[in-house]
């Protein structure tokens, strides 16, 4: 009789466990939360842009590559030369808009654009570009 | 007569019964459930917790081989996944990248929390602008391998762009690099061989070069017609 009471608790024990973990489970689900770790501006983006190397790996922003950067119009423009740490790739330029709240993509990376590429962009932008890109923006 | 005390020291027997001693036992249940159900609080508190204040973000591209990328202002990126992902993130805005085949596409997602925020990145409407680098190109080590630099191999790529700039994919044929005839009295050059694939459509190029710092790129068209000429184009 003692050892069934004693049985009895421990299936009462492993049930409120089972219901507890699945109430969790259907509260939170099954889906992975993700937390992007602070980073220097546009790293993120510029790392995106240049997109997976090595084993699907990101470039990783001081140890693969440098950002120097100019901005432009009250900073909605920016351009961005990245600049390889290792030479893992070639030195390339990008332009960045900033629109809807964040800064993308608009052209790029490159290491040679055609004039026609060059011509949805600001007269300003452009004109750096061809004079000679970001090498004397800022170095983040 | 005084009534006697009659005072009996009561030993108990030795059991092997697990409420024997019950005082222990019911101590330990007791501890056991605040434990489990202490556990139990903090696990489904946090999972509430963590329901209010993250939303959800579905991504899905139209290349199942396509990697998707997601980074946030002042944030570091980070892949999530190929082809689709589904994760928890704080609320904010997000910048999603989809990359493959020589193409990418971008997207903004603004996630809400307690909100699923569903994302489709067509890969069909790229976002990138062409330049020599969105090409994807295959088997250039073949070209390093016989003695073509780092520095012409840029050029290459440059020369490629400007023939076709809508290109996606360049193809060489390792088994079709062959060095051109070198004559070192009458020749002023080396000169390359091989068959490169543009997309779907194949031409025979030979790179000639004097030095290890230029080159110059011929291509010709499945007839033998000169289709491009790097000399020409500058």
């Amino acid at each position: 009789m003692r050892n069934k009471v004693v049985i009895i608790n421990l299936g009462i024990l492993a049930l409120i466990g089972i219901v507890g973990l699945s109430l969790q489970q259907a509260i939170a689900g099954s889906t992975p939360t993700l937390t992007l770790q602070p980073a220097a501006p546009l790293v993120g983006q510029i790392a995106q842009a240049i997109g997976p190397v090595s084993q699907g790996k990101l470039l990783v922003p001081g140890q693969d590559f440098t950002l120097t950067t100019k901005y432009f119009d009250n900073n909605t423009w920016v351009v961005v030369n990245i600049n390889p740490v290792n030479q893992a790739f070639n030195a390339s330029t990008a332009v960045m808009e900033q629109k809807d709240g964040i800064y993308q993509l608009e052209l790029g990376p490159g290491s040679a654009f055609l004039p026609s590429q060059l011509t949805s962009l600001p007269a300003d932008v452009a004109a750096y570009i061809n004079s000679g890109g970001a090498a004397n923006g800022t170095t983040e | 007569m005084e009534p006697q005390n009659n005072y009996y020291m009561v030993t108990p027997e030795p059991s092997s019964n697990l409420l024997a001693n019950r005082p222990l036992v019911t101590t330990i249940f007791i501890i056991a459930y605040l434990v489990i159900i202490g556990s139990l609080g903090y696990f489904v508190a946090a999972a509430l917790n963590t329901t209010a204040h993250t939303g959800i973000l579905s991504v899905n591209a139209s290349d199942s081989s396509a990697v998707i990328t997601i980074s946030a202002a002042s944030r570091e990126a980070k892949v999530l996944g190929t082809g689709d992902a589904t994760v928890r993130l704080v609320p904010g805005t997000y910048y999603l990248v989809a990359s493959g085949s020589g193409q990418q596409t971008t997207a903004v997602a603004h996630i809400t929390a307690s909100k699923t925020t569903n994302i489709n990145l067509n890969l069909q409407q790229s976002t990138l602008a062409p330049s020599p680098e969105t090409v994807t190109y295959t088997n250039l080590d073949s070209l390093l391998n016989s003695g073509i630099t780092s520095d012409q191999i840029t050029l290459i790529k440059q020369y490629f762009f400007t023939f076709k700039p809508t290109v996606h994919t360049i193809s060489i044929d390792p088994a079709s690099v062959q060095p051109g005839p070198h004559d070192p009295n009458t020749s002023i050059g080396f000169t390359l061989n091989f068959n490169a694939m543009m997309d779907s459509t194949p031409y025979k190029a030979t790179l000639t070069y004097p030095d290890a710092s230029s080159v110059q790129l011929q291509l010709f068209d499945a007839q033998g017609k000169l289709a491009f000429d790097s000399a020409q184009a500058q």
